[in-house]
């Protein structure tokens, strides 16, 4: 009896994944455990372990990679070695919905268009599509002209970056309802796509929330009232990504959420001078700690006195969180992802500064896996390192507040009666004002306003 | 070869005795040495269906059919080759059919059991035991009606004379003198059932007595006697003198069919015993004895024949199979009959003449009677009474009992009479009052009239109109308001017209009346006196042409009858809450006009079909599946359906509403789905 290997459901809410391609070759020997292929879900890349054994077969219409693959799909067969008596079928991959990894949604820089793979991943990629080629008009035929590669992956060696094509948007191009969107009838998804609309964005009103063709023109409406966005309807159409909709979803619901900013200038002069010293330490093994360790660390420590920003909405309740895990959105080729650093307050700043290396790195590198960026209590976001001053954050739901840091700048201010030059940074914390009021969240502010100028405790 | 053996000549023209009595050799002998080909080829895997041979019975056939004229009509059965080759069907065409070829005589389309040579005058072997008894009927009545001396011969076996067509053909025949011959061909078994196992008075040839009509027992194996007495009924019958049943004693010496086994009911002693009364020793000792031909003679004759059996399978072994691409085609008329008035589509304007829907029938009936002399009535008081819904009221004054034809209570007969009818020239109209009342006789419209223009590949017209009332109201219970339409739409070879008004009805109705395809024109009883417009001059409808009732943005509503005057109700109910209802009214279930249906869903996005019938597997499940497939992608929102409750209707009027979308049904439906 031979047995299935399907798609697993990666995370809560995935439906369909992209498949990255075979950790195992045809017809050889997969164990109970072994590494099997690498499937991106929602937000990253897993490579997925078999459960069971036996010879691998692939059959003629196995995907390839960059195929968009359903849950429950089956990919391969598994065969007994030899004829085995009783064979049960494999039991399918389980995962408790309450870890399903959470992800940050927030607007990082642009970062459009394929870049080259980054080094450190060691698989032949399938070449990137000429910039020239048109990518969107026809997605499942412009994936599946990709020449695949000859042979499987070998090992563990996982896909880098990607180019924007690799699969994951066919459907929703195509027309097709991607499960994770809004269901919609089949009318206005032919006359969204007559107008240019993304039907997936639109709110459905509907039994179910499903899109109408109402709810289409009523957005277009809605956005024609709004000021225009792009004036030309001419231009590239870049697919979907499995990560970039997760994005979007996960925008859309922080969207909807009531939350305010606070902004909050702070004297980075002793923290500049922390770090400086910090890079010229001698003794010094790991990595050198960045201004978002420094902070990272900063608020951990601070945020035990502050329950009410180590905390979540929880539908009919506050969940205070116990522990102190504190997300660091990193900006990767693919979009951005949030990689978490978990109980900050009992680790030393080397252990923390050592930590987010490696995972920017696995982020980098799309090795993030779905428990990698799950169980976050706070998210700090940080565009200082691309020059920008002041910013609003976006809420990471169902976390209560993310903090943006912005660029350290020399400025003139007045000190004791006398101008003198200090060096300068701005704090914006965005919260959810359900879980708590601007007056605590002010508290907070000033006390991290502090914990910066007074930045030293950070080396106990 | 001898003179009188000419593929497809006539033996009724023979003059002297020894002619004719060589004639009649030779017939017997091409029958007998093309059914031992066919025992032969299909052995042999050439003949790939069944094959009933007609070997030691080939007297009858000939003897019968040696007093037709070409025009002069056979109806005949599963065991027909005999018939056909006696009435002068070529054997290369009877092979050729067999063996499934487009030169056979019904082009492939038929094989052994669906033998057509119109042109000949073989109006078709059945697989269905029965009917050619009805449809001779048909053909004689026919005959009247058109004014011909043209005879019917119905050729049956002992099996057919315990089926109720027998009982109603012959009853009817008599009754109104038709020029049938009723020939029974008692073989003694049915299949493998003897035949005093199954009936209670196993002279059949005294049945005749219950009839009306002469009833002769003869030797089914002695050419000579049928001859004569086949003489002497097709000169009654071209007397106007009225039909005869001969009662032909026989005996078939091959198993029932090729392949089967024969000698569990029956010994080999019996068949032997029979094969030494084989009708063409007999006749062979008579020509030698009375001097008219040598042994010698006989025997050239004989390898003549021979030869040309060989060359007919010669022939059919070379000829090529039917092209599949032509395999649904002569369903209906390849020609559809043009109109005999202008076709008209959309309902008049406002200053037109109002009448009600029953009127507006019967103007139509009543113009095309006058126009169309090959135009008859039957029905249950559709004579001098006019019919029980005035359907026909003055027009038995007008035209006469031939035309006007009240009718025993035989549903079932004069259904098949009228397939009969009209596939020998005349245009039928049975006026059933209830369309429940067909199904009584269910077989002959399904297997016989909807099939009869196929499997004669496009060589019979089927103009029968079969009309009657459907739908649920007044309490008439159960037996008095069905709505059929999906159950006949089902079925490929019939037209389905279910109108909803006055001009509605008389336009398709006229149309009906003009073309060659069998109809059913159902008439909710609860429309016949409502009005509406209805232009002076004459007009046609064409089938297939939905109309949009009311025009509207919002939402598609597909209804016929009385549920398209609902729907149209619903509607303007909705527009006073801002809901803009389109109404379309495809007017006929078969063809169905999805055209005009997907291009209103294209339009509003939303459909909602209403219907008064059964909704599994029904009209508005077959409006749903077009939509679903064809117009997928104009949806907003799934197609609802809304049809009578699956049950039988009630009398009482409490129970009789709760079986029926109501006006509150269709708007809350249209209002739910409008908003979804
Ligand atoms: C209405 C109907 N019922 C049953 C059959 C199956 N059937 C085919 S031939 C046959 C026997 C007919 O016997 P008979 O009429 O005596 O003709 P024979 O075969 O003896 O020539 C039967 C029952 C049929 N074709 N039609
Ligand atoms: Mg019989």
């Amino acid at each position: 009896m031979k047995i299935e290997v399907t798609v697993p459901r990666l995370g809560w809410s995935m439906e369909e994944g992209v498949f990255q391609g075979w950790l195992k070759r045809e017809g050889e020997w997969v164990g109970r455990g072994d590494l099997l292929f690498v499937l991106e879900g929602d937000k990253a890349a897993q490579e997925v372990e078999s459960l069971d054994e036996g010879v691998l077969r692939l059959p003629a219409a196995a995907p390839g990679e960059g195929d968009v693959v359903q849950v429950g799909q089956v990919l391969a067969y598994l065969e007994p070695r030899a004829v085995a008596v009783g064979t049960a079928p494999a039991p399918a991959p389980q995962m408790s919905p309450s870890l399903a990894p959470k992800l940050a949604a927030e607007i990082g820089p642009a970062g459009t268009g394929p870049q080259p793979a980054r080094a450190g991943t060691a698989v032949s990629l399938p070449p990137v599509v000429p910039a020239a080629t048109p990518i969107a008009a026809h997605p499942r035929d412009a994936v599946d002209s990709l020449p695949r590669p000859a042979v499987a992956p070998a090992a563990t060696a996982l896909p880098g970056a990607r180019p924007v094509l690799a699969g994951s948007s066919g459907a929703a191009a195509a027309g097709r309802r991607p499960r994770t969107a809004p269901p919609s009838s089949p009318r206005a998804r032919r006359i969204a796509a007559s107008l240019g609309v993304d039907w997936a964005r639109v709110a459905g009103g509907g039994p179910g929330g499903r899109v109408r063709e109402q709810d289409v023109r009523a957005s277009l409406a809605t956005a024609a009232a709004a000021p225009p966005l792009e004036a030309s309807p001419a231009g590239e159409r870049v697919p979907l990504t499995a990560l970039r909709r997760t994005i979007a979803a996960r925008l859309t619901t922080a969207a909807a959420v009531p939350t305010a900013t606070l902004t909050r200038r702070a004297d980075a002069t002793a923290l500049t001078a922390l770090r400086r010293s910090l890079a010229s330490s001698t003794n010094q093994t790991g990595p050198v700690p960045g201004y978002t360790d420094l902070l990272v660390k900063l608020v951990g420590m601070l945020l035990p006195e502050f329950p009410y920003l180590n905390a979540r909405w929880d539908g009919d309740a506050l969940l205070l969180c116990a522990g102190v895990n504190i997300g660091i959105a990193v900006d990767t080729d693919a979009g951005l992802v949030v990689p978490v650093l978990r109980d900050v307050p009992s680790r030393s700043l080397g252990d923390i500064a050592a930590a987010s290396r490696a995972a920017i790195e696995r982020a980098r590198a799309n090795q993030l896996t779905p428990a990698d960026c799950s169980g976050g209590t706070f998210t700090i976001t940080n565009l200082g390192g691309l020059g920008v001053e002041t910013f609003t954050p976006v809420l990471n739901p169902p976390q209560a507040a993310i903090l943006g840091v912005g660029r350290i700048t020399p400025e003139a201010v007045v000190h004791d009666g006398a101008v003198v030059a200090r060096e300068g940074i701005t704090l914006s914390l965005t919260f959810d004002h359900r879980v708590l009021d601007g007056a605590p969240a002010a508290r907070f502010l000033d006390a991290l306003r502090r914990a910066i100028e007074n930045p030293e405790r950070v080396l106990n | 070869m001898p003179a009188a053996l000419r593929e497809g000549s006539e033996l009724s023209q023979t003059t002297t005795a020894a002619e004719s009595w060589l004639a009649l050799f030779d017939r017997m002998l091409v029958i007998r040495l093309c059914e031992e080909q066919l025992a032969r080829s299909h052995q042999r895997g050439l003949i790939h269906g069944a094959c009933h041979t007609y070997v030691g019975e080939e007297a009858i056939a000939t003897g019968v059919c040696a007093h037709l004229r070409t025009d002069d009509v056979v109806f005949s059965t599963h065991r027909g080759h005999g018939h056909a080759l006696a009435k002068g069907l070529p054997p290369r065409e009877l092979i050729a059919e067999l063996y499934g070829r487009e030169t056979g005589c019904s082009r492939g389309r038929g094989g052994s059991m669906h033998i057509f040579a119109p042109e000949i005058g073989m109006m078709g072997t059945s697989g269905i035991v029965g009917p050619c008894i009805l449809q001779a009927a048909g053909a004689g009545y026919a005959s009247r009606v058109l004014g011909l001396d043209r005879v019917a011969v119905a050729f049956f076996g002992d099996g057919a004379v315990n089926n109720g067509a027998f009982h109603e053909g012959l009853n009817m025949a008599g009754l109104w003198k038709l020029p049938v011959l009723f020939v029974c061909e008692n073989n003694q078994f049915a299949t493998e059932v003897p035949f005093n196992a199954s009936a209670a008075n196993t002279d059949v040839a005294s049945r005749g007595a219950s009839y009306g009509m002469p009833g002769l027992a003869l030797d089914g194996n002695d050419v000579l006697g049928i001859s004569s007495a086949a003489a002497e009924a097709v000169a009654r019958a071209r007397a106007g003198e009225g039909p005869t049943l001969l009662e032909c004693r026989t005996y078939r010496t091959r198993a029932h069919a090729e392949g089967m086994g024969d000698f569990t009911y029956r010994t080999r002693d019996e068949v032997d015993e029979w094969r030494k009364r084989c009708p063409i020793a007999r006749l062979r000792e008579r020509i030698v004895a009375a001097g008219l031909a040598t042994d010698e003679d006989l025997r050239a004759r004989e390898a003549s024949i021979a030869a040309l059996i060989a060359e007919a399978e010669t022939f059919a072994a070379a000829s090529r199979p039917p092209d599949p691409a032509t395999a649904t085609t002569h369903v209906y008329s390849a020609v559809p009959a043009a109109p005999a008035s202008p076709l008209r589509h959309h309902p008049p304007g406002p200053g037109t003449r109002e009448i009600t829907y029953g009127r507006a029938t019967w103007e139509a009936l009543s113009e095309e009677m006058a126009r169309h002399p090959e135009i008859f009535v039957m029905g249950e008081g559709i004579g001098v009474r006019g019919g029980n819904f005035r359907t026909t009221e003055g027009l038995f004054q007008k035209y006469g009992a031939l035309r006007l034809r009240d009718t025993p209570i035989s549903e079932r007969g004069f259904v098949g009479l009228a397939g009969g009818a009209a596939m020998t020239g005349a245009r039928p109209v049975v006026d059933f009052m209830f369309a429940d009342f067909i199904m009584d006789s269910i077989g002959e419209v399904v297997n016989q009239i909807a099939k009869m223009q196929y499997m004669s590949s496009g060589r019979l017209k089927m103009p029968v109109l079969l009309r009657g009332c459907i739908g649920i109201g007044h309490s008439a219970a159960t037996h008095h308001s069905g709505n059929y339409y999906p159950l006949y739409a089902h079925f490929p070879g019939l037209r389905v017209l279910v109108p909803s008004t006055p001009y509605d009805a008389k336009g398709l109705m006229k149309r009906a009346l003009n073309c060659d395809d069998p109809v059913l024109f159902l008439e909710h009883r609860e429309l016949l006196n409502t009005r509406g417009p209805v232009p002076d001059e004459e007009y046609e409808i064409e089938f297939g042409r939905a109309v949009v009732t009311r025009e509207g943005a919002d939402l598609t509503i597909v209804a016929i009858a009385q549920m398209a005057r609902r729907a149209l109700e619903a509607a303007e109910q909705l527009a006073g809450e801002g809901i803009s209802i389109e109404v379309v009214d495809p007017r006929t279930v078969s063809p169905l006009d999805t055209e005009t249906i997907l291009r209103s869903v294209h339009k509003t996005g939303r459909l909602l079909v209403v219907d008064e019938a059964y909704g599994p597997f029904g009209f508005a499940s077959e409006i749903a599946a077009h939509a679903a497939g064809a117009a997928f992608d104009d949806l907003d929102a799934p197609v609802r359906r809304l049809f009578g409750a699956f049950s039988p209707t009630p009398y009482s009027p409490s129970l009789e509403q709760a079986v029926v979308p109501a006006l509150a049904d269709i708007v809350q439906a249209a209002r739910q789905l409008a908003r979804e």
